[in-house]
C-alpha cells in the first residue's frame, strides 16, 4: 500500500464517505419530518370531527330506519310472483297466440317454451 | 512522439523519405486521442460590468415575482377580476326565487321517474306486458287511485288504454316521501300529452297516510274501484301558483314595486 | 496565467487511451441504449402531441390514452434518454479530468442494465395502468409517474454508477480542479438529494397530498436544473477549450455562473402549481427562480462563447463543437424564455398552455440533448477507436434537430401565448383557448416528425459505431464541404493529421 494520494484505503474511505453523505440526506428528512408534522389541531381537523360525528349519527339513524324486512319482501315477493308466472315446459303459453291458418300437414306444431 | 509544430514541414516529400505506414503507426490505434489538445488553466478575465448589471436587473424582476408571493397564505391575492364570489358575512341565506308549481314539481318528478323508466319507458310508453302511462286514464284519473298504485303496486288483470294486462307491478312506496310522491305524480300526470291536475305536498301526505293505514300488499283493480276511486283531500294547487323551490309550499306573492 | 496549448506528449496519450479503454463498455452502453430510448420517446411525443389536437388519433389503443402517452413521453425522454446520456458523459468526463481509469466498469454496466430494466418497467406501468393488472399501476403523481418502488431502484443504480466517479475525484492528483469537475461533482450529489427527498415526502411520509404534488413538481423542475443542466455545462466547459485549444475565457465568470446556479436551481419547479391551495410563497419562489435562471445562463453563455470566439472554423468543422455551441446558445435562449414566461405576466399564459411545455422541451432537448450529442460525437471515436462514418448523417442530424426543435419551441410558445390569453378571458368559453392553439398543435406534431427523422440518423450512426463498423482512420470526420480535398493537404504531406487538427 503506497502512500501516494491514490491508494486502496483512500478509495475505500471515499466510497463510504460518499455513501454516508447520500444516506445523510435520507436521515435528515426522517429527522426533520416529525418536526414539521406537529400535534397542532387545525381548524380542518376540528371541523372534520364535527362532520364525522354528524355523518355517523345520520348513518345510524338511517340504518335503524331502514326497513330491511320490507325491502326483502319488496324484492323477493314480485320476483317470486314473476317466477311463478314462468311457463313450465309443456304448459300452455300465457297469452294465447293469434289463431294461425290451418297448419300444413308436414309442419310440426311450435313447441311450447 | 514528435511535437507536431516542428515536424509540420510545408515542403512536399519528393524523395519519399517518409514511410507512410511507419508514420501512421506512430499514432497507434488511438489517433483521436493523439490529436487532442490539453485543457489548460483558465483565463482570469473579471466578471464584466455588463454581466453584473444584467444580472442585477434579472434579480430585480425575480424579486418582484417573489414579492407577489409575499401574501404567504393570502387567498384574496390570487383572485381573478370578474369572478364574483359573495363573501360569507354570516347573514341570512340568499333568497331563491319561487317558480310556478307545475314546472318545479315536474322537474323534481322527472328525477324521481328515472327509476320507473326502467319498466315504463322514458316516454311513458310502457313495454311488453307493461302498460303505458301516456294517455292512460289511471294516470290522469283520481289521484288517490294513482297514489295507491304507485305506493303498493298492482296485481291481477288491469285494462289500460283498451289493452288487458295481467302482470305485477312492484311496490314503489319504500322510501317515497310526500315530496317525491307529489312530484312524480305531477310529472306523469302532466307529461307526454297527459293533462291533469297538480298534486300538492298536502295531498301526497294524505296519500301516504292512507297507504300506511291500508297495510302492505299490492292493490287490485277491484280494491281500487271500491275504496280509492276519488281524488285526494287537500287544497288544490294550481299549476301556475308560485311555490318555494325548497319546500314546495306556496309562497305569498309580494307586491311588485 | 494561460499557457500556450501544447499537443499531448506520449504519457498523456497513453493515460487517455487507458482511461478510454477502461470505460468503453459502460459508456457505449449508456449512449446506445439512450439513443434507442430517445427514438421511442420521440415517437411517444409525436403521439402525445397529436392527441392534443386530434383526440381520436389511435384512440382504439387504450394504452395510448392522452394522459398515459404524455407521461410516458416525458418519462422516457428524461429517464430513458436523458439520464443515460448524462451517465455516459459523467463517468467519462470525471475519469478523464481526474486522470484515473475506471476500475468498476463491470458494476457500472450492471447498474446501467438495472436502470434500463427499471425504466422499462416504469413505462410499462404508466402505459398499462388499469389494463395489465395490479403489478403495473402508475403512481399517478404528476412528475413522478413511475411506481414508488421503481424510484428506489433508480436511486440505488445511480449511486452504483456515480460513486466511482466521486472516488476518482477524491483520489485525483493534486492540482487544478477543472470547472467541469465542479459541475459534475455537484450533479452527482444533487441528484441523490432530490431523489431521496422527493421519494420520501411523496411516497413514504404521511402528509398532505397537496404538498406531495408540490414536491413532485419541484422534483421534475430540479431534475433538469440540478442534474441535466450541470452535466451539459460540464461537457461544454470541457469541449470548448479542448477542441479550440484555448483556455476558458474567465475563471471568475465560471465561478459566478456555478454558484448562481447552485443558489437559484434548488428553488425551481413549483411554479407549475401557481394558484394551487399550497402556501403561496412556494410557487412564487419557483417562478422567481425560473426568472433568475437567466443569470447562470448569461454567465455560462458569455464564458463559453467568448472561449470559442474567433474559432468559427472549429465550430463549423467539428461536429462536437457545433452541437455544443448550439446547445450553449440555446441555453441563453432558454434563460430568456424562462424569464419571459415565468414572471407575473408570463406565468398566466404559460402555466396551462403549450408555452410551458415548449420551455421544458427547449431545456431537455435544446440545451441538454444538443450538448449531449456534442459530447457523444467527441467521446465515441475515442472509446471505439474508430471515426464517424458519414458526414452527411451528422449534418442531417444537426440540421433536422435544430429545425425540429426551433419549430416545436416557436409553435409551442406562440400558440401557448394565444391559448393562455384565450383561457384567461373569463367572458369566453374555455374552448376558445384550445381552438386558438389547435393549428400550433399541428405544427408541433409535424416538428416531432422532424426530430424523429433526426434521431433515426443519429441512432443508426451510433449503432454502427457500437458495432465496431466505424472508419479506421487517423483523420477525424469533420463537417467540411470539400470532399475532393485530401486530408493530407494539397501537397500530400503524410506526417500531419489533416488540414484541421480537431
Amino acid at each position: 500500500m503506497d502512500h501516494t494520494r491514490d491508494n486502496p484505503l483512500k478509495r475505500f474511505a471515499a466510497f463510504w464517505i460518499a455513501a454516508l453523505l447520500i444516506a445523510s440526506f435520507a436521515i435528515a428528512c426522517v429527522i426533520l419530518r416529525p418536526m414539521t408534522h406537529g400535534d397542532v389541531t387545525t381548524i380542518y381537523d376540528m371541523k372534520a370531527e364535527a362532520r364525522i360525528e354528524l355523518v355517523s349519527e345520520a348513518r345510524a339513524a338511517q340504518e335503524a330506519a331502514l326497513n330491511t324486512a320490507g325491502l326483502e319482501k319488496a324484492i323477493t315477493e314480485p320476483s317470486d310472483n314473476l317466477h311463478k308466472q314462468v311457463p313450465t315446459p309443456g304448459s300452455k303459453p300465457l297469452v294465447a297466440p293469434a289463431p294461425a291458418e290451418t297448419p300444413k300437414e308436414d309442419e310440426k306444431p311450435a313447441p311450447a317454451e | 512522439m514528435s511535437d507536431q509544430q516542428s515536424s509540420a514541414d510545408p515542403r512536399p516529400d519528393l524523395d519519399d523519405k517518409i514511410n507512410v505506414a511507419d508514420a501512421h503507426a506512430s499514432l497507434g490505434d488511438t489517433p483521436a486521442v493523439n490529436r487532442e489538445k490539453r485543457v489548460t488553466e483558465n483565463g482570469m478575465e473579471p466578471v464584466s460590468l455588463g454581466l453584473i448589471l444584467l444580472s442585477g436587473f434579472v434579480m430585480l424582476v425575480g424579486g418582484a415575482v417573489l414579492g407577489k408571493g409575499g401574501g404567504f397564505f393570502d387567498y384574496d391575492e390570487l383572485y381573478l377580476d370578474g369572478m364574483v364570489r359573495a363573501p360569507d358575512t354570516g347573514g341570512p341565506p340568499p333568497v331563491i326565487l319561487p317558480a310556478p308549481a307545475l314546472a318545479l314539481l315536474s322537474k323534481e318528478g322527472a328525477k324521481v321517474y328515472s327509476k320507473c323508466a326502467g319498466c315504463h319507458g322514458a316516454g311513458g310508453a310502457g313495454g311488453s306486458g307493461i302498460p303505458p302511462l301516456a294517455g292512460s286514464d289511471w294516470v290522469t284519473g283520481p289521484t288517490e287511485q294513482l297514489s295507491q298504485i304507485i305506493y303498493h303496486g298492482v296485481t291481477g288483470p288491469i285494462e289500460v288504454g283498451g289493452v288487458a294486462y295481467n302482470g305485477v307491478m312492484p311496490a314503489q312506496g319504500l322510501g317515497l316521501g310526500k315530496k317525491e310522491l307529489a312530484a312524480v305524480m305531477t310529472y306523469i300526470r302532466n307529461d307526454w300529452g297527459n293533462k291533469a291536475s297538480v298534486v300538492s305536498l298536502e295531498q301526497a301526505a294524505k296519500a301516504l297516510e292512507i297507504a300506511n293505514a291500508r297495510g302492505d300488499g299490492a292493490v287490485t283493480v277491484e280494491e281500487l274501484k271500491k275504496n280509492h276511486d276519488k281524488d285526494l283531500e287537500g287544497a288544490e294547487l294550481l299549476p301556475e301558483t308560485l311555490i318555494d323551490p325548497i319546500t314546495f309550499e306556496p309562497v305569498e306573492v309580494q307586491a311588485a314595486k | 496565467m494561460a499557457e500556450t496549448t501544447s499537443n499531448a506528449d506520449s504519457l498523456d496519450v497513453d493515460l487517455r487511451a487507458t482511461i478510454d479503454r477502461s470505460l468503453r463498455h459502460p459508456v457505449m452502453f449508456f449512449f446506445s441504449s439512450g439513443a434507442v430510448w430517445l427514438a421511442l420517446s420521440i415517437v411517444l411525443g409525436l403521439i402525445a402531441s397529436a392527441k392534443k389536437h386530434a383526440p381520436d388519433f389511435l384512440s382504439c389503443f387504450s394504452f395510448l390514452d392522452a394522459g398515459k402517452v404524455d407521461a410516458a413521453h416525458m418519462s422516457t425522454l428524461t429517464y430513458g434518454w436523458g439520464a443515460q446520456a448524462a451517465f455516459g458523459m459523467l463517468i467519462w468526463l470525471m475519469a478523464r479530468l481526474s486522470r484515473k481509469e475506471c476500475t468498476a466498469s463491470g458494476i457500472i454496466l450492471v447498474a446501467g442494465h438495472i436502470w434500463n430494466a427499471a425504466v422499462a418497467y416504469g413505462v410499462l406501468c404508466i402505459m398499462g395502468s388499469g389494463s395489465l393488472g395490479p403489478w403495473f399501476e402508475s403512481s399517478g403523481v404528476a412528475g413522478m409517474e413511475f411506481p414508488g418502488g421503481v424510484w428506489v431502484v433508480l436511486l440505488v443504480s445511480f449511486i452504483m454508477i456515480s460513486i466511482w466517479s466521486l472516488i476518482q475525484f477524491q483520489v485525483r492528483d493534486a492540482g487544478h480542479v477543472y470547472v467541469s469537475q465542479w459541475y459534475l461533482l455537484a450533479a452527482m450529489l444533487w441528484l441523490p438529494w432530490i431523489m431521496v427527498t422527493a421519494w420520501l415526502f411523496v411516497f413514504v411520509f404521511d402528509g398532505s397530498p397537496l404538498m406531495a404534488t408540490g414536491i413532485a413538481s419541484w422534483f421534475k423542475g430540479t431534475v433538469f436544473a440540478l442534474f441535466f443542466l450541470p452535466v451539459a455545462l460540464a461537457s461544454a466547459y470541457y469541449l470548448a477549450p479542448k477542441v479550440t485549444g484555448r483556455p476558458v475565457y474567465s475563471y471568475n465568470i465560471a465561478l459566478f455562473g456555478f454558484w448562481s446556479l447552485a443558489v437559484i436551481g434548488p428553488w425551481v419547479g413549483m411554479q407549475k402549481l401557481a394558484g394551487a391551495p399550497i402556501p403561496q410563497f412556494l410557487p412564487a419562489a419557483g417562478a422567481a427562480a425560473m426568472v433568475m435562471i437567466l443569470i447562470p445562463a448569461l454567465s455560462v453563455g458569455v464564458n463559453i462563447l467568448r472561449t470559442v470566439q474567433g474559432h468559427g472554423k472549429a465550430i463549423a468543422l467539428s461536429p462536437s463543437m457545433r452541437f455544443t455551441a448550439s446547445g450553449i446558445v440555446l441555453f441563453v435562449g432558454y434563460g430568456v424564455l424562462s424569464f419571459a414566461l415565468n414572471n407575473n405576466i408570463g406565468l398566466k399564459v404559460s402555466q396551462f398552455s403549450y408555452a410551458g411545455y415548449g420551455l421544458d422541451i427547449l431545456g431537455l432537448y435544446g440545451v441538454f440533448s444538443l450538448c449531449a450529442f456534442g459530447a457523444i460525437y467527441f467521446i465515441v471515436p475515442r472509446i471505439t477507436r474508430r471515426e464517424w462514418l458519414s458526414r452527411r448523417f451528422i449534418r442531417w442530424h444537426f440540421y433536422l434537430s435544430l429545425y425540429g426543435l426551433a419549430s416545436i419551441v416557436i409553435c409551442a410558445v406562440v400558440g401557448g401565448v394565444f391559448q393562455g390569453q384565450g383561457t384567461e378571458d373569463l367572458t369566453q368559453p374555455f374552448l376558445t383557448g384550445a381552438r386558438r392553439a389547435a393549428a400550433y398543435g399541428w405544427g408541433i406534431t409535424f416538428a416531432w416528425g422532424f426530430l424523429l427523422l433526426a434521431n433515426l440518423f443519429f441512432c443508426l450512426h451510433l449503432l454502427l459505431m457500437w458495432a465496431r463498423l466505424g472508419r479506421r482512420s487517423s483523420h477525424p470526420t469533420l463537417l467540411n464541404k470539400h470532399h475532393a480535398e485530401s486530408p493530407h493537404g494539397p501537397e500530400g504531406e503524410v506526417d500531419n493529421y489533416g488540414s484541421a487538427t480537431i
